[in-house]
């Protein structure tokens, strides 16, 4: 047996432990940066490619955030092919508002559960890039560390905004009624 | 007035600043088990824990749901560059 093929089988071996069980996730993130079905197929493909090529490299520290920047900057490179003056914005395309996706009868009935107009509304009240770490975070489940690879920001900004806009979603859910009131 | 005198303990104050955190499980397990030692004997506090989980919680509500034929053709395609991991 040739040394390529224990390299290959390594590889395989790190892809299987670390790529494949995040398929969810990424195709998840791929739909929020491209909101096409199709393009984010292209894009997690491209991705899935990348990080083979680069698994040798990992050092097997969380993988996620590792996935999640190939992800990142796999669509920076599409994006800049198909227009050099567009840029990547991931403040806009993670803070998108949710009532823009509640026309949206096909990301309506993607919902698992009826989305509550109430949070919907309380999120769309919320600054964009307030919207883009509570999405990423709570929506999403994303750790801070991913989180802040998304939005390429420190981790500290990330749980900064997160503090802001969830006393801030808490004031209005609390004003509606959907949350008690605290005892201080 | 003093910010720590607004809660009747010292320890109200510390579990405030991390709460978000260990609601989060971004908490190293010592500060967590600090905090849930807390919470387990601070009404004040464990409501507040409890309406930020509510609003968690509802949030999460908002996850669309995963696109099964989408998933199934990406784990076929993760296999074929497995299988031919050349042709890259």
């Amino acid at each position: 047996m040739s040394s390529h093929d224990a390299v290959d089988r390594d590889r395989e071996a790190l892809f299987r432990e670390y790529v494949m069980p995040e398929l969810q996730l990424l195709h998840a993130m791929a739909m929020r940066m491209t909101r096409d079905p199709h393009d984010a197929e292209d894009l997690v493909q491209d991705t899935l490619l990348r990080a083979h090529r680069a698994i040798d490299r990992f050092d097997g520290r969380y993988p996620r955030a590792w996935l999640l920047t190939i992800l990142r900057n796999t669509q920076i490179n599409r994006v800049r092919k198909k227009s050099p003056v567009l840029a990547f914005d991931p403040e806009a395309t993670f803070g998108r508002l949710p009532a823009a996706e509640g026309r949206d009868t096909a990301a309506e009935q993607a919902l698992d559960r009826i989305a509550d107009p109430a949070v919907v509304d309380a999120l769309a009240r919320l600054s964009e890039r307030h919207r883009a770490v509570v999405t990423l975070v709570d929506v999403e489940g994303l750790s801070y560390k991913e989180a802040a690879e998304m939005l390429d920001v420190p981790i500290g900004t990330v749980m900064s905004r997160l503090h802001r806009a969830r006393a801030r979603l808490r004031g209005i859910l609390e004003k509606s009624g959907h949350v008690r009131k605290g005892l201080g | 007035m003093n910010v720590l005198l607004r809660w009747r303990r010292p320890s109200c104050f510390k579990v405030r600043q991390v709460l978000q955190q260990f609601l989060d499980g971004e908490l190293g397990p010592d500060d967590a088990e600090f905090v849930a030692a807390h919470l387990a004997e601070c009404d004040r506090c464990s409501v507040e824990a409890e309406i930020y989980e509510q609003v968690k919680q509802s949030l999460v509500a908002l996850r669309p749901r995963p696109d099964q034929q989408a998933l199934a053709r990406l784990v076929a395609e993760a296999e074929r560059i497995l299988a031919a991991p050349d042709a890259d």
